[in-house]
């Protein structure tokens, strides 16, 4: 029993500089902040225009439960929540009460998401992002580059350079990114077995979604017979064998750039706007691995710890 | 009391297990289980065969006779909701739905929509391209509108 407990430490909480963790933050948040953010009209709209939700998530549930509707689910109830969502996400950025913004940041963004999809329309694209935003707030995510950790120096704290909590978030993500691509592939061929792979299920698909959204590249694709085969093939075997890259380290960053192409390839043929996935094998590709740290990066935490004796902590290993 | 690892742990396994729960009972495409998913989609596979699919869209037809796209924002629901919440139904000539959007096209209109239409374009991959067709759309009339 000992020696599995000291794998599952040494795989989820070996000592770590704090550094990856700090960059993947703010990738993560920035992202959510600018880029994924709530339309505040669209979800206006829908609260208004619908008088219950036809398939409420758990989050709403459990708030329409606990609130009267008009609480949460009005124009001003939406508008409040979208500021309290938008501060905590720029407090969450720059570091300020870091892990208590984040947090709640996390929990503003899983509110929208969740309201965006309790009206029968669900998709996959947010949750292994969810899901590894919510790990960020137990973790030591502000102790560099952020604020806190300006104010800590100013306080004349040692800066908190390692941790063995610093490395557990990217582990989580990673491997929530491996249970859903090995689920996606494996239900495709457990539903039809090898027939998935047979060019017509790829040329159908692909024909479906190029038209809906107007995509020549994909009209193109889908009158291609051996391409779809050969995409086909592709996709399963990028599905299945992903988590090689939980066992494989070495090869961990090319599977990780080839789920971003992959991703990148699915929307510009079929229209699929997966950018949450791509941006988290993209903070994999830079962050779970310490030793491939973006040199800017350094930079920056260099300059914000200043001269002193602070220096990296030794590696484990 | 234990250390955060303890903490972090058991909270890896919980989410690690639920994911099995969308597996055990599947909920198909309608999930509310969000963010724990069943991750099957695209999972159906087609026999080999000709290769095609349709496109349907909503078009309103004013009391004062003009034609107006319908859109997700005037349905109120999310632009990938609308073929499983309005779509799909008025083709299987659900008239509740019908009557639903009605409600919703007209709440602020001043020139009321008296007419839905879903139109329909078939489309299949052959030896020399793209092949188009257009099938006669399904209409809905507004029962509670004033005849003209």
């Amino acid at each position: 029993m000992n020696r599995w407990i000291a794998r599952w430490n040494a795989f989820w909480f070996p000592l770590t500089s704090t550094l990856p963790l700090a960059g993947a933050r703010i990738v993560t948040v920035a992202a959510q902040l600018f880029w994924f953010g709530p339309n505040l009209a669209t979800h206006i709209n829908l609260a208004t225009q619908n008088s219950h939700f036809s398939d409420p998530q758990p989050m709403i549930r459990l708030i329409d439960h606990l609130f009267p509707r008009h609480v949460f689910f009005s124009a001003g109830g939406l508008t409040t929540v979208w500021w309290v969502t938008t501060i905590a996400g720029v407090l969450a950025l720059i570091g300020l009460r870091t892990r208590t913004a984040l947090f709640v940041f996390a929990l503003a963004s899983w509110f929208w998401v969740s309201h965006g999809y309790s009206y029968a329309d669900v998709h996959h694209r947010e949750a292994p992002y969810a899901l590894f935003m919510m790990a960020l707030p137990f973790a030591p995510s502000g102790a560099r580059l952020s604020v806190d950790a300006l104010l800590r120096r100013r306080r004349g704290l040692p800066p908190v350079l390692s941790s063995d909590l610093a490395l557990w978030p990217l582990r989580f993500g990673h491997v929530v990114l491996t249970m859903t691509y090995f689920s996606t592939g494996a239900t495709k061929l457990l539903a039809g077995g090898f027939r998935w792979m047979n060019g017509y299920t790829l040329q159908n698909y692909v024909l479906s979604d190029a038209i809906d959204r107007h995509i020549p590249l994909g009209l193109w694709v889908a009158q291609h017979y051996w391409l779809c085969v050969a995409l086909s093939v592709g996709t399963i075997v990028f599905e299945l064998f992903y988590f090689v890259s939980l066992l494989l380290p070495r090869v961990a960053p090319l599977i990780f750039l080839g789920g971003v192409f992959f991703h990148i390839g699915l929307y510009y043929v079929a229209g699929h706007p997966f950018y949450q996935f791509i941006l988290l094998n993209l903070i994999m590709f830079l962050f779970l691995d310490p030793d491939r740290i973006p040199g800017l990066l350094r930079r920056i935490d260099a300059a914000l710890l200043g001269p002193g004796p602070e220096r990296e902590a030794p590696q484990p290993g | 009391m234990r250390e955060p690892k303890t903490w972090i742990s058991v909270a890896i396994l919980t989410v690690i297990a639920l994911h099995a729960l969308p597996i055990l009972s599947y909920q198909g495409y309608r999930q509310t289980r969000w963010p724990i998913l069943a991750w099957a989609m695209y999972a159906k596979s087609y026999p080999a065969g000709p290769v095609q699919t349709d496109r349907r869209r909503l078009v309103g037809v004013t009391a004062a006779g003009e034609r107006i796209p319908i859109n997700s924002v005037m349905a109120g629901v999310p632009q990938a909701a609308m073929g499983k919440a309005f779509i799909r139904p008025l083709m299987q000539g659900d008239s509740a739905a019908a009557k639903v959007l009605f409600g919703r096209l007209n709440r602020d209109r001043t020139d009321p929509v008296t007419e839905i239409q879903v139109e329909v374009e078939l489309f299949e991959v052959t030896d020399t391209g793209l092949v188009t067709r257009k099938v006669s759309p399904v209409t809905y009339h507004d029962a509670s509108a004033p005849t003209r």
